[in-house]
């Protein structure tokens, strides 16, 4: 059997959902946030693990072939906020079942998309630079550094036309307020305080202007790629998630090679599926980061890419293999 | 001090504090969201002439994959 683990407002799954039903095709949606007011147990010395999902016990030590590992949710996702309890505490809860799901990774001969650790692994941005370099893709030239002398020296060689971006994770969560920051480009660090730059390393890149964004669906060998455009037609943002309402997804073939680069991409990271960031910057393709489990159902709807329909092809596929093993 | 990139961070609503959008529910016996916004409750991601549903982290929909950090962290 197929289980999906995840929220239940992560409406990307709920396309994976519609298809496995019409293949009539038997599957576990695992919300982990309701686990909270069922039941999870972990039985030793004879292995079991068992969830609960509406009053019934499934034991996924015995059903489960592969495992579809999308956006699982945390115990108070579903509390209204002054019904949680302190920061602290809710960290806490959180820690021990995290503790426990991550126990299912021990269950011999399932399938997971993605593994865990690979998954952890594959975001980091330095690895990712370094892996595709490594099988063949050109990548901009990339300092990540806390000194300001070599971030200066990379804008210098590229003639002040560089960008900058957080090496993980750019959101930041205040107490009132959230932040984002996307990529921004950047000519000049010389008004900026040196212990700004100090306290934390941080992307530099050669900036790939003019460019033509791309977004890249891997899943096992198939692999699906739009190319973003403004509605306009004028050029993207240097960060096109900036300009969402304006833009356009296009369906276009990759050249062979470069498709062949991101199959190899995501097989090299040990994952079945990755989303991966590309430009085409005069006449050459550049590889710019992968999310290993990046968000696609933008995609499926209202632009049509079948990516549930290959995501379904893939967890059958593994699911099947094991069944007749 | 104050890392750099922090100039350029722009105001978002986090996963963590978008509040829960009323029109959607999620029905349990199809493990789908519903759109109560017509009477036949249909699907949510079956809704015509939207461009997807919108059931929370509306600002977070398209690709802003990292504001979902690593899995339960």
């Amino acid at each position: 059997m197929i289980m999906i683990l995840s929220n239940k407002w992560d409406v990307t799954v709920d396309f994976v959902v519609a298809e496995l039903q019409s293949r009539h095709i038997e599957f576990l949606r695992v919300n982990t946030e309701d686990l909270i007011k069922g039941c999870a147990t972990v039985s030793l010395p004879d292995f079991r693990i068992r969830v609960s999902k509406r009053d019934k016990i499934h034991d996924i030590t015995q059903k489960i072939n592969v495992i579809w590992n999308r956006r699982p949710g945390k115990p108070f996702d579903d509390f209204p906020k002054d019904q949680r309890p302190s920061e602290a505490v809710q960290s806490f809860v959180n820690d021990q079942w995290y503790s426990l799901l991550e126990a299912i990774q021990l269950i011999p001969n399932i399938t997971w998309v993605n593994d865990p650790k690979a998954n952890d692994a594959a975001e980091n941005k330095i690895r990712q630079l370094f892996i595709a370099s490594k099988i063949g893709f050109e990548i901009p030239e990339t300092v990540i550094t806390n000194d300001p002398e070599h971030a200066k020296y990379l804008l210098n060689r590229h003639n002040k036309n560089a960008v900058t971006k957080a090496l993980y994770s750019p959101l930041i969560e205040e107490p009132e307020k959230d932040y984002f920051i996307f990529t921004n480009t950047i000519r000049e660090l010389n008004q900026i305080p040196e212990e700004d730059i100090r306290i934390s390393p941080t992307i530099f890149q050669q900036a790939l202007i003019p460019k033509f964004d791309y977004r890249i669906t891997v899943i096992g060998e198939k692999v699906f790629s739009v190319r973003i455009e403004r509605k306009d037609g004028a050029n993207l943002d240097i960060d096109w998630r900036t300009e969402k309402r304006d833009i356009d997804f296009i369906q276009q073939k990759l050249p062979p090679d470069i498709e062949k680069l991101c199959c190899r991409y995501v097989q090299e990271c040990n994952l079945l599926f990755g989303a991966i960031d590309l430009v085409e910057h005069k006449g050459e393709f550049y590889f710019l980061e992968i999310n290993p489990n990046g968000e696609w159902g933008w995609l499926q709807k209202p632009h049509n890419v079948p990516i549930a329909e290959a995501l379904c092809d893939l967890l059958v596929y593994y699911d099947k293999r094991l069944n007749t093993a | 001090m104050r890392p750099f990139l922090l100039q350029f961070a722009r105001q978002c609503l986090s996963p963590g504090r978008g509040v829960q959008d009323p029109d959607y529910i999620y029905d349990e016996s199809v493990d789908m969201v519903r759109w109560l916004g017509n009477p036949e409750r249909p699907p949510a991601i079956k809704m015509h002439g939207q461009s997807g549903p919108m059931t929370k982290k509306n600002d977070i929909e398209k690709s802003d994959d990292n504001k979902d950090r690593r899995m339960w962290r």
